[in-house]
């Protein structure tokens, strides 16, 4: 870089940013992330529609089903199986002895575990009614999956 | 740990031979732009993709369908039953205490619990009923003040095993199960 200064010199002064440390440092950070991105034992993410009680419970989600009762409707491992349209459930969902759509996908999720043990997270708004919870939870329990697991923010 | 330095950086080679290079100042740098993209791409990407408040879950047993439901041989019945306004605490049908839903209820009630659990140092599960207007947040509350002791608590000594061994216990009323599902 000249700036003109150096003309009496007859020399080019060549100014080279030394990117070394800025390198190491970025090589730092990516393997942290990294790792902690992959080992984190806590899979499930917060989704924007739903806003989650506070717990004092600090134990990890294992890897098993989620089932999400947001403002929008019912979701298993991220696909709709019943809509809330404007935010309400139906009072067919509401008087529901079983969902079907549910029930025919825990069927599914059960008969494609070998591992099965009845187990079924549940990541729900924390202003859900319990009546909105129920119809859920029953077709759970009918279909075999009595162990649920409410999710939670961990209060700090 | 220079990474860097290592493969990364600047490496001019100056008639060291190895290089290739000869007497006349060769550079061959190695062309970091790709890995400088890469790197600013994947850094804010990963930081973005971190949860900052951690995930937990409580355990809940949900009742099984009355076909299936076997007869319990404890005399040991712990109910709760959470409204919108109030919550009842009922040991064997009979009712203990009524604590209106108010700011702090959940203290009164875990203290409540913890009373109960000193004369029943056994028993460790806790029936759940809530009624129906009852929000989610609250009977994470309630759970919450059921299943363990705080630190600010008097500690609970348990005799365990064959020699009586003093254990401290943690857990009032872990073993949670939710009434009034199926009704």
């Amino acid at each position: 870089m000249g700036f003109g200064f150096g003309k009496k010199r007859q020399q080019t002064a060549s100014a080279s940013l030394n990117l070394t440390p800025m390198i190491d440092m970025m090589t730092i950070l990516l393997v942290f992330l990294i790792k902690n991105y992959s080992t984190d034992p806590s899979y499930l993410t917060n989704t924007q529609s739903i806003e989650l009680s506070r717990t004092t419970s600090e134990t990890s989600a294992p890897d098993k089903p989620v089932l999400i009762i947001g403002k929008d409707g019912v979701l298993l491992d991220g696909q709709t199986l019943v809509s809330f349209p404007q935010g309400v459930p139906s009072k067919a969902y509401l008087n529901a002895k079983v969902i079907p759509e549910l029930m025919d996908a825990l069927e599914v999720k059960k008969s494609s575990d070998a591992d099965f043990t009845g187990t079924l997270i549940l990541q729900a708004d924390k202003a859900v009614p319990y009546t909105t919870l129920k119809p859920v939870l029953r077709t759970a329990g009918v279909a075999g999956f009595n162990d649920i697991k409410f999710a939670g923010v961990t209060k700090e | 740990m220079a990474f860097g330095s290592a493969g990364f950086g600047r490496s001019k080679a100056r008639g060291h031979g190895g290089g290739g290079g000869g007497h006349g100042g060769h550079d061959d740098d190695l062309m970091i732009t790709p890995l400088l993209d890469l790197f600013v791409a994947l850094i804010p990407f990963l930081i973005l993709s971190v949860v900052l408040s951690k995930i937990s879950v409580v355990d809940v047993a949900v009742s099984k369908p009355v076909a299936v439901v076997k007869k319990t041989t404890t005399n040991f019945d712990l109910r709760l039953v959470v409204g919108k306004t109030s919550a009842n605490i009922e040991l064997n049908g009979k009712k203990v205490k009524t604590i209106p839903v108010a700011a702090g209820w959940t203290d009164e009630l875990h203290a409540e619990l913890v009373q109960i659990k000193k004369s029943n140092i056994d028993e460790f599960q806790i029936r759940i009923e809530p009624a129906t207007d009852s929000v989610l947040e609250d009977i994470m509350g309630v759970m919450d003040a059921a299943r363990h002791l705080n630190e600010s608590d008097e500690p609970i000594i348990k005799k365990d095993g064959p020699e009586g061994k003093p254990v401290k216990l943690k857990y009032l009323f872990p073993n949670v199960v939710l009434r009034g599902v199926y009704s």
